[in-house]
C-alpha cells in the first residue's frame, strides 16, 4: 500500500509541471498585461519610459522561458512573487482563499452524497415506479440548470423573500461558526445540485446492475431482510463507480466555484482565479492553478485508496 | 429636448441628485444620531489602501475615508479646503499653500509641510519604483518646498492651471512619512492618514472594515462608528442585499431596474448625471479609416444620439456633445452641434473617397457599450461602412488600444474629474497618451490646450474649453455622445447622503436613522 501511494506521488510531478507550463503559456497568449489593465484602470497618464520600468519590474520584458523558469525557481523555494494587482504576496493572497471554497465544496458534496444514493437506492428498486420517475425529473433539472439560475433563485426566496439567510458573503469559520455555516448554505446547496445529479444517475444504474447479480438472489433466499440485502450487499458492491464520480466530481466543484463564488460574493480561490485571469494576474494564477492541479491529483490519490478499501482485489494489483 | 438638458443641467449645478422625491437628501437631521454600522455593497474589491497605488474607483474610495486630501471639490465643481485651508498664487508658477494646524495622522505622527512633501516625492520619485502610477498627475511640478510647518510652496515647471484638481483625489491623499517609511510597499495594508476612518480589517473580496478615528480633527464627525464595505460583483446579489437589509447603500445599481426602483417604497435610488462621458474614438493611423478627417466627422452626423441614450442606458443621464461634463463650471448645457443628418454624413463618407469600407471593432463584454455599439453598427451601416464587432476582455481592449492597433474604439469613456484638462490633455493634446495611442496630433489644438493651462481666471479657461470643444468635434477623433450617470441605491435610514460626481462617498457625513 505505502509503494503504491509513493508511486503515485511521484507520478504527480510531471502532471504538475506540465500543466504549469501550458497555464504559463495560455496566460501570456492572451492580449494584454497587468500593466496596461493598471493604467487603464486608472485612466493615468504615464510616459512610455515608466510603462517600460514598470514591465521591467515585473521582469515581463524579458523571454517567456526566462520568465519560466525565474517562476519554477522561486516556487521551488516558496516564494510565489507578489500580485501584480494587489502587491501583496502571493501566498498572503491565496491562503485566505482556501477555507471558504473548501468549505462550500465539502458541504455541497455531503449534500450531493446524503441526497443521491438513498435516491439512486431507491430508484434502482422500482425502475419505472413514481419515485423514480420523480428522481429522474429532480435529477435531470438539477443537472439542466446553470448555476447562476439556482444562485438567482435561492437568493430570490431564501434570502429576500423569507428572510431565512444571508443573500452573500462570507464569515470565516473560525470567527462565529454558525453564521458561517449559515453563509455558505446556499452556495454549497447550488453547488450540489448538478453534482447529486450525476451521483444520482450514477447511483441508481450501479445499483440496479447490483441488484441483477446472483448473490443477491442468494442473500435473499438465505432470509436476510430487503434492507439488509440493501445495506450489506447491494450498496457496499454498488459504490465502486461511484466513488470514481465522486474523484472526478472534484474538477466540477472548483469550475463550479468559479461562478458560485461570483454569484454569493464568496471570497474563494474561484473568483480570486477569474479576478486574476481577467487581471492579468500572472503570479495569482500561476499558484491557483498549481494549488488547484495538487488538489485534484490527491483527490484522485485518495480515490484510489478509498477503491482499494471497498475492494480487496484492488489491492493486490 | 434642450427642456431636459437644462432640467439636467440646473439639477447638477444646484449639486442635488435628481431622484430625491422623499426628502432623504435633505442634509444631516436636526437631531443627529450617533453610532451605527454602515455596510456598503460596492462592485469591486478596493485591492490597495495606499493613496498613490490605488487604481480602480473603489480603491480611491477606502483611501479617501482612510486620508484626507488636500482640497476637496465643493458642489459647484470648485477647489474647496481639505488638509489645504487657504492657498494663493502668486504667479502662473506657483502656489502657496497653508495647511490645516493641529493634526494628527492615525499614528499619531503630527501632520505638517513635510508630510506634505514626502508624499509628492513619494509619488514622482524612486520611493514607489515603477507602481507610481499617479506621477503623471503632478508632472508640472518642479519642486516643493517646506516655508514653515504649515506652509508649503509648489514651484511649477511651466504655467498650469489645473495643477491642483489632481490634489482633491488620491494624488492629493496625504499618509503618515513615517508609516510609509516603516512599511513600504505593505503600506497597502497598514495606512496611516489623517482621514474620519482607520482600517480596521481587510479580508479581500469579503470586506473592507473602516472603523471611527475618535481623534479627527473636524469635530464631531465621523457620526458612524463603522463602515463596512463588501465587495459584491454581481448585479442582483448587490440588489438582493440591498433590498433585504443586509447592506444600507450599494453602488453600481444595473441600469435595467432603474425605472423599476425608482418606483420602490423600500429603496430611494439616487442619480448622479456626469458621472462619466462617452465617445467612439477613431484611430489615425494610415491603417485605419480614421486617418481621413470627412469620414470621422460623417459619424457626428450619422450617430442617433437618442437611439443610443434610450437603448444603451435605458434613457438614464443625458445625451452629450463635448467631453465637458454637466456639473462642471465650464460646461455649457446649450452647447448641441449636431443632429441627426444622414445626407450630410452621406456625403462626407463620399468626400473621404474610401469607399465601402470594413471595420474590426474590439469591444469588452460589458453590456452598455454592447448595446451601444449595435446601434453604431447600425448608422454605419446606413453609410455604408461596416462595423464586425470582436469580443475582448478588458486587458486585451487596453493592450490593443495602448499599442495603438484598435481600429475603432467603441468603448471610449473618461470618468469625472474635477478639471477637465484632467482628461482633454490625455486625449487631445500631442503629448498626451490617448493621443499619441490615436496617432492625434493637431498645433492649434496644442495651442488651445497650453492657453487653457496658462490662463488664470476660471472665465478665460472657460472660453479656452470652448474652443477645445468646438475644434475636438471638428477633428473628430473622438465623437461624444453621452454623458452617464452613477446610480446608488440606498436604505431610507441613510440620512446625510450627498451624490457627489465622482460618486465617492464621504462617509463622515452620514448617520443611520431608526
Amino acid at each position: 500500500m505505502t509503494g503504491f501511494v509513493l508511486r503515485r506521488v511521484a507520478g504527480t510531478v510531471p502532471v504538475l509541471i506540465m500543466t504549469s507550463v501550458l497555464v504559463f503559456l495560455l496566460m501570456r497568449m492572451l492580449p494584454g498585461d497587468p500593466i496596461t489593465l493598471i493604467l487603464g484602470e486608472s485612466q493615468a497618464d504615464l510616459g512610455a519610459a515608466q510603462i517600460a520600468a514598470m514591465r521591467h519590474q515585473y521582469g515581463l520584458d524579458q523571454p517567456i522561458y526566462l520568465q519560466y523558469l525565474a517562476w519554477a525557481g522561486r516556487t521551488l523555494a516558496g516564494d510565489f512573487g507578489r500580485s501584480a494587482l494587489s502587491h501583496q504576496p502571493v501566498w498572503d493572497v491565496l491562503a485566505p482563499r482556501i477555507l471558504p471554497t473548501l468549505q462550500i465544496g465539502l458541504i455541497a458534496w455531503l449534500l450531493a452524497v446524503l441526497c443521491a444514493i438513498p435516491l439512486g437506492a431507491v430508484s434502482a428498486r422500482a425502475p419505472g415506479s413514481w419515485q423514480d420517475w420523480l428522481g429522474t425529473v429532480v435529477t435531470m433539472t438539477g443537472a439542466a440548470m446553470p448555476y447562476f439560475l439556482i444562485g438567482g433563485v435561492l437568493i430570490f426566496l431564501l434570502a429576500l423573500r423569507w428572510g431565512w439567510l444571508p443573500a452573500s458573503g462570507y464569515v470565516p469559520l473560525t470567527e462565529a461558526p454558525w453564521q458561517s455555516l449559515r453563509s455558505t448554505v446556499l452556495p454549497a446547496i447550488t453547488l450540489s445540485l448538478s453534482l447529486a445529479a450525476v451521483l444520482a444517475r450514477q447511483a441508481r444504474s450501479s445499483f440496479a446492475d447490483v441488484l441483477q447479480r446472483a448473490h443477491v438472489r442468494t442473500a435473499r433466499a438465505k432470509g436476510l431482510t430487503e434492507r439488509q440485502v440493501m445495506l450489506r450487499h447491494v450498496m457496499r458492491n454498488g459504490m465502486l463507480p461511484i466513488v470514481t464520480i465522486l474523484g472526478v466530481q472534484l474538477g466540477t466543484l472548483f469550475s463550479g466555484a468559479v461562478v458560485i463564488e461570483t454569484v454569493f460574493a464568496i471570497p474563494g480561490i474561484g473568483r480570486l482565479l477569474v479576478d486574476a485571469i481577467l487581471g492579468r494576474d500572472y503570479p495569482v494564477v500561476q499558484a491557483v492553478v498549481l494549488l488547484i492541479s495538487v488538489a485534484v491529483v490527491f483527490a484522485n490519490l485518495a480515490v484510489d485508496v478509498v477503491y482499494g478499501l471497498l475492494d480487496p482485489r484492488t489491492r493486490q494489483g | 429636448m434642450t427642456g431636459r438638458r437644462q432640467f439636467l443641467a440646473t439639477l447638477a449645478a444646484a449639486g442635488a441628485a435628481t431622484a430625491a422625491p422623499r426628502g432623504w437628501a435633505q442634509g444631516t437631521p436636526a437631531i443627529v444620531k450617533p453610532g451605527g454600522t454602515l455596510a456598503v455593497a460596492i462592485f469591486a474589491d478596493p485591492l490597495s489602501f495606499d493613496p498613490h497605488i490605488a487604481a480602480n474607483v473603489q480603491g480611491r474610495a477606502a483611501c479617501r475615508a482612510i486620508h484626507d486630501a488636500l482640497f476637496t471639490v465643493d458642489r459647484q465643481g470648485r477647489l474647496a479646503p481639505g488638509l489645504v485651508v487657504s492657498w494663493t498664487q502668486p504667479d502662473n508658477r506657483t502656489f502657496v499653500l497653508k495647511l490645516r494646524e493641529g493634526v494628527q495622522f492615525h499614528d499619531g505622527t503630527p501632520f505638517d509641510a513635510e508630510s506634505v512633501r514626502y508624499n509628492l516625492e513619494r509619488i514622482r520619485s524612486g520611493k514607489l519604483g515603477a507602481n507610481a502610477i499617479r506621477a503623471g498627475e503632478i508632472r508640472a511640478l518642479d519642486t516643493c518646498t517646506v516655508v514653515d510647518a504649515a506652509t508649503v510652496k509648489f514651484a511649477l515647471r511651466y504655467p498650469f492651471a489645473a495643477f491642483l484638481f489632481p490634489l482633491t483625489d488620491v494624488a492629493g491623499c496625504i499618509g503618515s512619512p513615517t508609516a510609509f517609511e516603516k512599511w513600504g510597499l505593505d503600506y497597502s495594508l497598514h495606512p496611516a492618514g489623517t482621514g474620519p476612518f482607520k482600517l480596521a480589517e481587510y479580508m479581500k473580496d469579503a470586506r473592507t472594515v473602516l472603523e471611527r478615528n475618535g481623534a479627527y480633527w473636524n469635530a464631531g464627525k465621523p457620526h458612524l462608528d463603522r463602515v463596512i464595505l463588501r465587495p459584491i460583483p454581481t448585479d442582483s446579489t448587490r440588489l438582493a442585499e440591498l433590498r433585504s437589509g443586509g447592506v444600507q447603500i450599494a453602488e453600481a445599481m444595473p441600469l435595467q431596474d432603474v425605472h423599476r426602483l425608482r418606483d420602490s417604497k423600500d429603496i430611494v435610488l439616487s442619480e448622479r448625471i456626469g458621472f462619466r462621458w462617452e465617445y467612439f474614438g477613431f484611430n489615425l493611423h494610415d491603417a485605419y479609416p480614421g486617418k481621413s478627417k470627412p469620414f470621422r466627422q460623417a459619424f457626428q452626423w450619422a450617430i442617433d444620439r437618442e437611439a443610443l441614450h434610450q437603448v444603451a442606458y435605458f434613457g438614464t443621464g443625458a445625451i452629450g456633445y463635448d467631453g465637458i461634463l454637466p456639473g462642471s463650471p465650464f460646461a455649457d448645457p446649450g452647447y448641441a452641434p449636431f443632429h441627426r443628418d444622414l445626407d450630410r454624413a452621406k456625403r462626407l463618407i463620399d468626400q473621404s473617397g474610401l469607399g465601402r469600407v470594413s471595420i474590426q471593432a474590439p469591444l469588452q463584454p460589458d453590456p452598455v457599450k454592447q448595446r451601444a455599439a449595435q446601434v453604431f453598427q447600425a448608422n454605419a451601416a446606413e453609410l455604408g461602412v461596416s462595423i464586425a464587432i470582436q469580443q475582448v476582455d478588458s486587458a486585451g481592449y487596453a493592450a490593443t488600444l495602448s499599442a495603438g492597433t484598435l481600429p475603432i474604439d467603441l468603448q471610449g469613456w473618461w470618468g469625472y474629474r474635477p478639471d477637465p484638462d484632467q482628461y482633454l490633455a490625455i486625449l487631445l493634446n500631442s503629448i498626451g497618451s490617448y493621443a499619441k495611442y490615436n496617432a492625434y496630433s493637431n498645433p492649434a489644438m496644442d495651442a488651445l490646450i497650453q492657453g487653457e493651462e496658462s490662463a488664470l481666471t476660471e472665465a478665460d479657461r472657460r472660453k479656452d474649453f470652448r474652443q477645445v470643444a468646438d475644434l475636438m468635434n471638428e477633428d473628430a477623433v473622438y465623437v461624444p455622445w453621452h454623458y452617464s450617470s452613477d446610480f446608488k441605491g440606498l436604505s431610507p435610514a441613510v440620512r446625510g447622503f450627498y451624490h457627489p460626481q465622482d460618486g465617492i462617498i464621504a462617509f463622515q457625513d452620514l448617520t443611520l436613522q431608526g
